[in-house]
């Protein structure tokens, strides 16, 4: 079964304001989704642009490093609606100064940005939304990670504080999946592939895609039910934790 | 000549007690000191005259880290083991609970990453120029707690979040100082009997003792795969990441 199509749906996108999270958003309204989009920059316009075109968008102010920031942007969708259905924990960042190797000094302050953003952010948007996703039968918890994540696969001699705040997320997932999988959530750990979008900061020109391409594949990925593991039909993504990337490939922790 | 080890966290507990076995096997050792206030280090030094420096330190601090490279520059010209054992546990968080639930905070889980997983860093990177002159082995204490894989915990986010992120890191450094010669361990040394949680455990499977007495081994001897980085816990088992 799929949910695209279903106006009733109502989804929660952070870090929405570009890159990714804009094109997640635009996509999910295409399909007939009511959307929350986690609004960090308000003076991004292209946020305020879909609006415009959208009636079924709502902005929330959302700083997913801020207990408070999150709790509010929490409450705020609880007086609009009673569940929400689909929670896309995309909002990330890196860093200029993630080449560094460690026969250089690290930037210690940027690594706590990265893992305030990139791991504890997203603990904070489950936990605080549990009683909005707990209302909903379809209880899927997506989250956008990355290969820089995989220990197994990481051959990297730098990015430090990227690679740990990646590979910390994977384990909180891991950690809520132990949880709330009895409860009859469902997760989503994505790596989207290389996106020429903003994380450092600017749009970057290097990457193999651009966000708009990046959010097919990966919004499939977030809405198929019971994904079946493409090499083994008997084996299904929902009771077992896998990190999955854009061409359907599955990486190691 | 004196092989030279300096252990972070060596206070008490596992570090305490891996520093006492190093001494007792002939090593001279710079004991990483945080609480100056607990007794036995001091008591462990006169044991051992000449042969234990104890070095303030505190690895969530940078400024600490290199004035302690600092302090052991001056009596030493090299390392030859690194252990990075200094840790702490999180809280025990539980999800629903919530964030800002009395026991839980993001602080505690910013707290735990900072020591357990950015403490290594900050060890390697400062310690590097001492290392690089003596037998180039790097040892981290870990936990399964850290094992993605594995990890069966529904609590407790901030200890399991921040050794998976340790494990990531030492990967790191392990993919641009392998081919310098470093060797590594990555380990698990069991659930001790330890002050991970403030005050002396009295649940657990081992004794710091017991403990070191099979993880000094397994920090010293030679491996026959130094080409692959492993977890591996203190039955000799291997765990995946």
């Amino acid at each position: 079964m799929d949910h695209t199509g279903e106006g009733s749906r109502i989804a929660f996108v952070t870090g929405a304001d570009r890159g990714l999270g804009l094109a997640l958003t635009a996509r999910l309204m295409d399909k007939g989704w009511r959307v929350f989009a986690g609004q960090y920059m308000p003076d991004w316009p292209e946020l305020s642009v879909l609006m415009a075109q959208h009636p079924s968008l709502t902005l929330v102010p959302l700083d997913v490093s801020s207990d408070e920031s999150v709790r509010a942007a929490a409450r705020a969708v609880m007086g609009a609606v009673d569940r929400v259905d689909l929670l896309v924990n995309n909002a990330g960042v890196s860093s200029p100064t993630l080449g560094r190797s460690i026969r250089e000094p690290q930037d210690y302050t940027e690594m706590h940005r990265m893992y305030d953003v990139n791991a504890v952010g997203p603990l904070r948007m489950v936990q605080a939304f549990l009683p909005l996703t707990d209302q909903s039968a379809m209880k899927r918890l997506c989250f956008v990670s990355s290969e820089a994540g995989s220990i197994n696969c990481c051959t990297r001699t730098a990015g430090y504080g990227y690679c740990m705040s990646k590979t910390a997320l994977n384990m909180a997932v891991r950690m809520l999946f132990n949880v709330l999988r009895p409860d009859g959530y469902s997760f989503r750990v994505y790596h989207p592939g290389w996106l020429r979008s903003y994380m450092r900061g600017t749009k970057s020109t290097e990457g193999d895609l651009e966000p708009e391409q990046a959010a097919v594949p990966a919004l499939a990925y977030f809405l198929r039910d019971r994904a079946a593991d493409p090499h083994n039909p008997t084996r299904c993504d929902d009771d077992r934790l896998v990190m999955r990337d854009w061409q359907g490939r599955e990486w190691p922790w | 000549m004196d092989y030279i080890a300096l252990v972070t966290g060596a206070d008490r507990g596992l570090g305490f007690a891996l520093s006492k076995g190093l001494l007792e096997r002939g090593w001279h050792v710079f004991a990483g000191q945080y609480m100056p206030e607990w007794p036995e280090l001091a008591a462990l030094a006169s044991q051992f005259p000449g042969r234990l420096d104890i070095v303030s330190l505190d690895v969530s601090s940078i400024e600490s880290v290199y004035a302690a490279a600092q302090a052991v520059s001056q009596r030493t010209d090299h390392l030859d083991l690194l252990i990075s054992n200094a840790g702490i546990g999180g809280g025990h968080q539980e999800l629903r609970e919530g964030l800002d639930a009395r026991m839980y905070s993001s602080a505690a889980i910013h707290r735990a990453y900072d020591v357990n997983a950015l403490g290594a860093i900050r060890m390697v990177e400062a310690f590097l120029p001492l290392a690089d002159r003596g037998m180039r082995r790097l040892a981290f204490v870990s936990s399964e707690a850290g094992s993605i894989a594995m990890a069966h915990r529904q609590g407790g986010f901030a200890y399991g979040m921040s050794k998976a992120a340790l494990n990531m890191a030492v990967k790191i450094m392990f993919n641009t100082l392998r081919p310098e010669g470093y060797t590594f361990r990555l380990y698990y040394p069991g659930w001790i009997r330890s002050y991970m949680g403030g005050t002396k455990s009295t649940v657990g499977d081992m004794e710091p003792d017991e403990a070191a007495a099979r993880a000094i081994p397994f920090f010293l001897e030679q491996r026959d795969d130094e080409d692959r980085l492993v977890m591996i816990g203190y039955q000799g088992e291997e765990w995946p990441f």
